[in-house]
């Protein structure tokens, strides 16, 4: 096995070629950035697809996220897929059969804020060659372009955000044209936690990957030869998901305080909030409309009609939760929390067999 | 020499395809611009045509010799395409025409891009821009409408000389 990234040792390489050629490596526990790295050094061909465990794949996703690739090979260094919550979708045989909506709103409010996130913001980032994330479910690369940035980096938990900041800085300062991607078509599905501890944990650790890249690369920040990368994309993470749930949670307190001793008008701190929560709705619901009508993937109007609901009620308690958490990560951060956590799973068992029950 | 009724017959196909062919055209230049505003190479289109006939390998970025046929199909396509609509059509001359033409250019999408290229080329149909042709082919529709106008415009080339006249049976309407 070629070894050009440093991983922790393997112990095996067993390789099967029926029914599909694949090989599974055996190797000491690094976390997910070294299992990764140990699966690039294993990869033989030019281009290489990192996919979580916990993630199923549309038919003809590879096919689609592979496009990017194959329009303009010499310039495009990643791409990225969109991520979908498979809570309440039907799956077997590892395909998602029957596309549905989780029956708990703490999921539903997942699947708004996801399309939010991956029709919003990655599209125009990625139209505007600054995308910061392509996530770690479902990320197409450029092996020699990673293998040239030295993989993934094994001491941060957002591992799929650094790896990304690193390929622009290298191209950047290769002076090399190059382009990273996002493909709205190409779908992965993935199971979302339904109980608020797991959710907690999973987004503290976000929140916590983030900081650290913002951390790791603030030279970058507005220095002349970055581009988009130095003067928006890395301005605006550091300002809306750096300090944002700080702004954000510090805004709520002194609106509580101004009321409580009477320094702020009642009419127009209300008027001011009702305002932003609105605006949040408009977004949510926007992107739920988006969805709609470009990938489209949930098939009954129902679905559609819940997902406005949730787009709305989200914005009353789901997100200042959110917010609340990601400060708090921070916080945990300046603390030296690096811990990964125990994310518990449901799986795709129970649906599964639903499925091929009701095929029989 | 064709018998005259034929001829006649003829006008409506070489009017749809003309008008086709004009709104293939435009297909090509949308969606060649489609390429420019997305950042990729403007011959994409023609070599996505061209993996109907030399497989998933033409599908490249540069302009090169098979991107001619995929050029081609294109053309011949929505040539063939209009023609239909053409005889479709024949004289008739709707009050909304471009309200026609845009339905049957909705249809035209539908008939190629989710029935046959699915099942001819699944490569092209997975990665042929589905919105960008949708709206192409609206307007390829939209022109191909005025084909009924081209038809009317042939009529007076297509009137009989007396010679051609004898070939006319007794009784036969002729326009």
């Amino acid at each position: 096995m070629d070894e050009r990234l440093a991983t922790k040792p393997v112990r095996g390489v067993y390789q099967s070629m029926y029914p599909i050629p694949l090989v599974v490596i055996d190797k000491e526990n690094g976390g997910k950035a070294d299992a990764l790295n140990a699966g690039i050094n294993a990869a033989r061909n030019p281009l290489v697809c990192s996919i979580d465990a916990d993630s199923l794949l549309e038919q003809n996703a590879l096919i689609r996220v592979v496009r990017p690739l194959l329009d303009d090979p010499e310039r495009v260094l990643a791409v990225g897929g969109i991520i979908r919550i498979a809570n309440g979708c039907e799956s077997s045989s590892g395909r998602v059969v029957k596309v549905g909506l989780p029956e708990s709103w703490l999921a539903r409010f997942q699947v708004v804020e996801y399309l939010r996130a991956f029709l919003g913001g990655r599209v125009a980032f990625s139209a505007l060659n600054s995308l910061m994330i392509v996530s770690g479910a479902f990320g197409l690369f450029n092996k020699a372009a990673v293998l040239a940035v030295g993989g993934y980096d094994t001491d941060t938990v957002g591992e799929d955000m650094e790896l990304i900041v690193r390929l622009h800085r290298w191209a950047r300062e290769q002076r090399k044209p190059y382009r990273i991607v996002f493909e709205p078509d190409p779908v992965c599905w993935t199971e979302a936690p339904e109980s608020l501890k797991v959710l907690e944990r999973q987004r503290k650790r976000w929140q916590r990957g983030t900081v650290e890249t913002l951390w790791k690369h603030r030279d970058v920040v507005m220095r002349p030869g970055y581009g988009m990368l130095g003067w928006f994309a890395m301005p605006y993470f550091v300002v809306f998901e750096g300090l944002g749930p700080f702004i954000e949670c510090g805004g709520y307190l002194a609106t509580i305080a101004g009321l409580l001793f009477g320094l702020i008008d009642f009419d127009s701190s209300t008027l001011f909030f009702v305002t932003a929560v609105l605006n949040g709705m408009v977004l949510s619901a926007s992107c739920v409309v988006l969805e709609e009508l470009s990938t489209r993937r949930y098939p009954q109007v129902k679905n559609l009609a819940t997902l406005l609901v949730a787009a709305c009620l989200e914005n009353l308690g789901y997100r200042q939760i959110m917010t609340f958490w990601r400060a708090a990560a921070i916080i945990d951060l300046l603390r030296g929390d690096k811990s990964w956590g125990v994310m518990e799973r449901k799986g795709f068992g129970a649906r599964r067999v639903a499925a091929e029950d009701a095929r029989n | 020499m064709a018998p005259v009724s034929t001829r006649i017959r003829m006008r409506y196909v070489l009017a749809g395809i003309g008008s086709g062919v004009a709104g293939a055209m435009f297909v090509l230049l949308f969606l060649m611009l489609g390429c420019l505003w997305y950042r990729r190479s403007i011959w994409i289109p023609a070599n996505l045509f061209s993996t109907a006939v030399y497989g998933s390998d033409a599908y490249t970025n540069h302009f090169v010799s098979t991107s001619w046929v995929g050029l081609a199909i294109v053309v011949v396509m929505y040539g063939v395409m209009g023609a239909a609509w053409g005889v479709v059509w024949r004289d008739q001359r709707p009050r909304f025409p471009l309200l026609y033409g845009a339905i049957c250019g909705a249809i035209t999408y539908f008939l190629l891009f989710g029935f046959f290229w699915k099942r001819v080329d699944p490569f092209l149909s997975l990665y042929s821009p589905d919105r960008q042709l949708e709206f192409a082919n609206v307007i390829w529709g939209m022109i191909v409408a005025r084909s009924p106008l081209l038809a009317a415009r042939m009529r007076t080339e297509t009137v009989p000389t007396q010679e051609e006249a004898v070939e006319v049976r007794s009784g036969e309407v002729i326009l």
